[in-house]
């Protein structure tokens, strides 16, 4: 030994030296350390902030709207009464209003055609759809409250600014001071957009609503609950309670692990072959987006019931058998039930995950415009995570504020799912 | 539609079960029977469920093939020369039009008419093969009524043989996972090869010109598409290395700072946020990276570039003030950002798997935090963060949506971040999205691509599984 | 080598099976001659450590209290510890002798929720005053676990860990010193020369907890505290460890939990028995095997309770 023969006390001084000097640097060290950690999880907050912000930010304006509410004189020299939709009720309350105000239009109708922009086709439905209840409006003047046009509305809400160069800018500056009166004297008012709610797509902003979207994943959301549950508990039971080990269930069990991790445009590929071309099953449909998504769902389904199963002590098992209960009433009378938040829990999720997908649906079709609301699983519909997708490529402005209105609707909807998963969980989790 | 069937099929098993449940209560009268009558009405109901089902399910798979079969059987000469894909499209508009919905494209003298007979050839297959599939189910759930129904006494063993039926039904469940596996390689596999008859694998794997806008007649001018598939694999490299150079780092760090320095009130807030992060469908991030990221990388760089412009790094300063939304970098950081919480989660699981015992043998040497973490932890967990970051790498390389909306559509061969690149699922989407010709190579080019990345995909997955679950077993 | 299990052929080594927790693993590997619950009730282990001057006073523990949470696992724990001298620390499960163990180098601190009272002196310096760094502390206080626990590293990187985070060496030559001598210390070196840079993972179950303590001095600790060191081991690995506790305590204060009486017996020269998270009786360890002054303590180690 070395240090046998040196004077003890001298060794440990020196010891203690040696270690105090490096003290310093090696707090350093580990302060770093510990503040590369911080960042990280600042960074991916920062992340989550910045990211929902951002959508509120530019979202929140969607939900509400500027309509115009105006008094329309129905020129009987102008309406058809029989074919009430063939006049061109923006152009003639322009008109009217230009009149009014004692503006002199040129021989093109300039200005009425300027005006006319403001006016959105839905005061044209609102009026023809007077017309063919009550032919009598015609000759009378009738009070008609209709949203604006998708410029006008981003203009009112501020999103394009007279400061912007004209040539670059969707409206004009004479538009800007109409619109400014008119909301000045109240006849241009700010309300909530019930349309977003109640309307399907359209290609017209002012008028495109999510709900035919919510309707199409509603339904597509029925048929892979309805198909991805059975089938996945009923896997999960019988690989976990059932079947004996050897190589088919480790076959199995390989085989739902890698399911669970193949990209999720393949299962794409798959419905696009197996449900659209082999089995003709109705393109852009909530049915075949379902059997889609099912096979999605299915393997973590599967995971996620093995796994509270699992959870389940064997004594309740052994109680029951020792009761002379069969294997089957054993697990579909004790186990089950008992496993049965864990199960739910996990689909719940799982149905979750389901809701927000996208790319399976491109390549089968539910990225087309489909306006108004789907009635059946077998009509073309589209869903919310795609609707956002069609949204975001659209070229009109107003469409962004849409998108990210879709994307909260969207978002909402997933929060009350895992909210509900995570209260289920609360509510009913057993320590064992 | 045969599937309209199920829900009658499902009215009738209801019905035998009360049916089955009554006679075996008059039948046991007086007699101690083996099972209870619930039990034998359960019996009766799968007898007429199952046969029944089992026929409706065959039907609605195959009766689309066994139609088309019979129908291009007995095509006229007129159509049997067409060539190939032509007469395809036609079969497929015969088809449309007898279901009552309209053709895909207009069809010239002689085989407009042609097509209307075809059509009306094609419905009446199919009205044969839905009307026998409909009474073959119905006589399948009466025979399988009867059949129960006479069997119903006091010494039957309804309760096992349900029960043996149960454990059937379940077995069936878990095959359904198989069946997709072999269903997605089928799908895959058939239409890749029909792709590759037309263009060479070779070539599809090693050519560096993707240009797939092949004309949809054969006539038609510049129909030739170049099917090189390296620019993809380089875009969806390139995306997958700055996407993994975000979220390693800070998933792993992330994992660290939780499992070991944050106490359970941090763990307890941290941990539902990132699976927050988690939960946030990739189609948000995809809108977010298009109109926030692209958009501010895109003035960063050109303002960065416009400072740079008559300096010494002129040609840099005028190259950066063109760069566009669509670079690369913006893709692959959010990419990154979405699978920070995959590998955190991962890694954290992974982490924590590493004995107790490790740690106090560190500690108890007078090792800091840190240097516990990175000279004991971290290399004992090597392997199964290895793992995790193969997966994540698999969940890069197959995500799509986030691609789609913010890397673009241009084959660039080339791994600068700032350019745009595109990637095999983008082109998956572009190539099936839109108008779609029938059969075109195009078409069938976008099966060749998810081919390639299901193999890839599997390839990884199966490794870093295997990886994980060697390294759990040796600290269980 | 002397090897005390085997040198008393009269069946004392029974002792050993009056350790409550033996697990079966254990039991397979003890070849004993038969008889255990006939040596339980009336068999007391004879003292058969080494007498050696007990050295000065090391650690001096006043009122030591310590609590999970709500949980109280010490109560008022006042104790001395002499240097240059192996301690046992005796007495049931869950009695607080490891938790004990753990509040001198201070390893309570990496369990979320525990509290300390009361004082540990350590050379007259309190081990929970503030400016002790728990750090250097441990480095002067080695640590020796159940289960042995080498890093899975190579046998070499093992031992040189202490070494390299305290930053105690500037060359190779000389971390090649300290690994060799701290291995011979440790009586591993014959075995494992030839494969220094192999896993230390890769060793037998005593090898392994040899690596450890020579992992432990190879910093040059002052204290060593060992928790139930050869609970995981067979009894030819206990016997070697046994032997190499002895040899250490030359140069350090060896503080041992042992759940076997045998062992403490066998090893120690001053004897701790602790009940109930209480002290309740402490001396030499010849005293407290042969005259205990409370009677709980005589019938645990008589093997009525435990």
């Amino acid at each position: 030994m070395t240090d046998a023969t040196v004077d003890p006390g001298a060794v440990r001084a020196a010891r203690a030296d040696a270690l105090q000097k490096g003290l310093k640097r090696r707090y350093a060290r580990e302060a770093r350390f510990r503040t590369y950690g911080l960042l990280a999880i600042a960074v991916a907050l920062g992340f989550l902030v910045l990211l929902l912000g951002r959508i509120i930010e530019q979202g929140h304006t969607a939900f509400y709207a500027n309509q115009i509410t105006v008094p329309v004189y129905m020129d009987p020299a102008r309406i058809d009464r029989d074919y009430p939709q063939g006049t061109n009720f923006q152009l003639m309350v322009a008109q009217q209003r230009l009149a009014a105000m004692g503006v002199t239009d040129d021989a093109q109708g300039t200005q009425a055609n300027a005006y006319r922009t403001l006016l959105s086709s839905e005061l044209k439905f609102r009026a023809a759809q007077l017309v063919r209840e009550d032919p009598s409006v015609i000759g009378q003047t009738v009070q008609i409250t209709a949203p604006v046009s998708d410029d006008a509305d981003l203009y009112l809400k501020g999103k394009i600014k007279r400061s912007e160069p004209a040539e670059l800018r969707r409206i004009s500056d004479q538009q800007m001071d109409w619109l400014d009166a008119l909301k000045r004297d109240g006849t241009v008012t700010t309300g909530f957009n019930s349309l977003l709610f109640t309307q399907g797509d359209s290609t017209e902003p002012e008028l495109a609503g999510v709900l035919g979207a919510v309707v199409g994943s509603a339904l597509m959301l029925l048929v892979t609950a309805l198909i991805a549950i059975p089938l996945g508990v009923g896997a999960a039971v019988y690989l976990e309670e059932f079947a004996r080990k050897g190589r088919i269930t480790d076959l199995i069990e390989v085989n739902i692990n890698n399911l669970a991790a193949v990209p999720s445009i393949v299962y794409g590929l798959l419905g696009l072959a197996l449900f659209i071309n082999v089995a003709h099953l109705p393109r852009s449909s909530p049915l075949v987006g379902g059997l889609v998504l099912a096979l999605m769902a299915l393997p973590t389904i599967i995971i996620a019931t093995r796994s509270s199963l699992k959870a389940v002590p064997p004594s309740i098992r052994e109680a029951a058998l020792a009761m002379g209960a069969s294997k089957t009433q054993t697990v579909f009378h004790h186990v089950l039930p008992l496993a049965m938040p864990g199960v739910m829990t996990g689909t719940i999720i799982s149905m979750a995950h389901a809701l927000g997908e996208t790319a399976p649906l491109l390549l089968i079709g539910m990225v087309s415009f489909v306006p108004g609301i789907p009635g059946a699983i077998t009509e073309p519909a589209g869903a919310l995570p795609s609707l956002v997708y069609i949204w975001e490529n659209a070229s009109e402005l107003a469409f962004h504020e849409r998108t990210a209105a879709a994307i909260l609707v969207l978002l909402a909807f997933m929060i009350v799912m895992n909210a509900a998963a995570i209260l289920l969980r609360r509510r009913f989790e057993r320590r064992w | 539609m045969i599937w309209f069937l199920i829900p009658v099929v499902a009215v009738l098993a209801l019905a035998a079960y009360a049916v089955g449940l009554a006679v075996a209560k008059r039948r046991f009268a007086g007699a101690k029977p083996h099972s209870r009558p619930q039990q034998h009405g359960y019996y009766a109901l799968i007898w007429v469920a199952v046969p029944a089902l089992a026929i409706i399910i065959l039907a609605g798979i195959f009766s689309g093939p066994v139609s088309q079969n019979l129908v291009s059987a007995g095509l006229p000469e007129a159509v049997q020369e067409m060539e190939p894909f032509r007469r395809d499209a036609f079969l497929n508009d015969a088809r449309l039009l007898g279901e009552g919905q309209r053709p895909f494209q207009t069809w010239d003298a002689p085989f407009d008419t042609l097509l209307q007979s075809e059509a009306a050839r094609s419905a009446s297959i199919q009205r044969t093969l839905l009307w026998g599939s409909i009474a073959g189910a119905l006589i399948a759930a009466v025979l399988g009524g009867l059949l129960a129904f006479a069997q119903i006494g006091p010494n039957m063993r309804a309760r096992n043989r349900v029960e043996t039926w149960i454990g059937a039904l379940l077995f069936a469940c878990s095959v359904v996972a198989i069946l997709t596996t072999v269903g997605i390689v089928f799908s895959l596999l058939f239409d890749a090869l029909r792709f590759f008859e037309r263009v060479p694998v070779t070539e599809f794997l090693f050519g560096t010109q993707w240009s797939p806008q092949t004309a949809i007649r054969a006539d038609q001018v510049g129909s030739t598409g170049a099917f090189g598939a390296v620019p993809l694999f380089a875009g969806t490299f390139l995306i997958m290395l700055i996407a993994m150079a975000v979220a390693a780092p800070v998933g792993l760090f992330s994992a660290i700072y939780l499992s070991e320095y944050a106490g359970p009130v941090t763990r307890g807030v941290v941990k539902p946020l990132l699976e927050v992060l988690a939960g946030v469908p990739t189609v948000v991030y995809g809108f977010f990276a298009a109109l926030t990221v692209g958009p501010a990388f895109r003035e960063f760089f050109n303002g960065f570039g416009a400072l740079l412009v008559g300096g010494p790094l002129d040609g840099l300063g005028q190259y950066l003030m063109l760069v566009q939304n669509q670079m690369a970098l913006v893709a692959g950081a959010v990419m990154g950002i979405m699978l920070i919480p995959f590998v955190s989660s991962l890694s954290d699981d992974i982490i924590n798997a590493v004995p107790q015992s490790l740690r106090d043998g560190s500690y108890a040497m007078g090792a800091t935090k840190s240097e516990t973490v990175s000279r004991v932890l971290l290399p004992a967990a090597l392997p199964g963060i290895a793992g995790a970051l193969l997966l994540a790498v698999s969940r890069a390389i197959g995500e799509t949506m986030i691609v789609t909306m913010a890397a673009g559509l241009a084959a660039n061969l080339t791994f600068n971040p700032l350019d745009t690149v595109t990637t095999v699922t983008v082109q998956i989407v572009t190539l099936l999205t839109g108008d779609q010709e029938f059969d075109s190579a195009k078409t069938l080019a976008a099966f060749g691509l998810g081919l390639t990345l299901f193999l890839v995909t599997l390839l990884l997955n199966i490794v870093a599984q295997r990886i994980v679950q060697t390294y759990r077993e040796q600290y269980d | 080598m002397k090897l005390p299990f085997f040198r008393s052929p009269d069946g004392r080594e029974g002792g050993t099976t009056a350790e409550p927790t033996a697990d079966a693993n254990r039991r397979d590997e003890t070849v004993l001659p038969q008889g255990e619950a006939a040596s339980e009730e009336s068999f007391t282990p004879t003292v058969t450590a080494p007498k050696a001057p007990v050295g000065p006073t090391k650690i001096a523990a006043r009122d030591i209290s310590v609590f999970y949470g709500e949980k109280q696992a010490l109560h008022g724990i006042s104790l001395d510890i002499p240097d240059k001298t192996v301690t046992a620390f005796i007495g049931p499960s869950g009695c607080g002798k490891s938790t004990f163990l753990r509040c001198i180098n201070r390893m309570n601190d990496t369990i979320q929720g525990a509290k300390v009272t009361g004082q540990i002196l350590m050379d007259g310096q309190d081990v929970n005053a503030r400016s002790v760094d728990p750090v250097l502390l441990r480095a002067q206080v080695g640590m020796v676990f159940q289960k042995p626990n080498p890093f899975p590293k190579t046998i070499y990187e093992n031992v040189a860990y202490g070494p390299r985070i305290h930053g105690l060496t500037n060359s190779k030559a000389e971390m090649d010193g300290i690994v060799e001598a701290s291995l011979k210390r440790a009586g591993l070196w014959d075995e494992v020369a030839d494969r220094l840079h192999t896993a230390g993972t890769g060793l037998s179950g005593g090898q392994q907890q040899r690596l450890v303590i020579a992992r432990a001095i190879a910093v040059n600790p002052e204290v060593i505290l060992m928790d139930e060191p050869c609970s995981a081991l067979d009894p030819i690995a206990t016997a070697k460890i046994e032997e190499l506790i002895d040899e250490l305590r030359e140069r350090y204060c060896i503080v041992i939990v042992t759940h076997s009486m045998a062992q403490a017996a066998r090893v120690s020269q001053r004897t701790a028995f602790f009940h109930l998270g209480r002290l309740v009786e402490h001396g030499d360890t010849e005293e407290i095997f042969t005259n205990p002054r409370e009677r709980r303590t005589l019938d645990y180690i008589t093997g009525r309770f435990g």
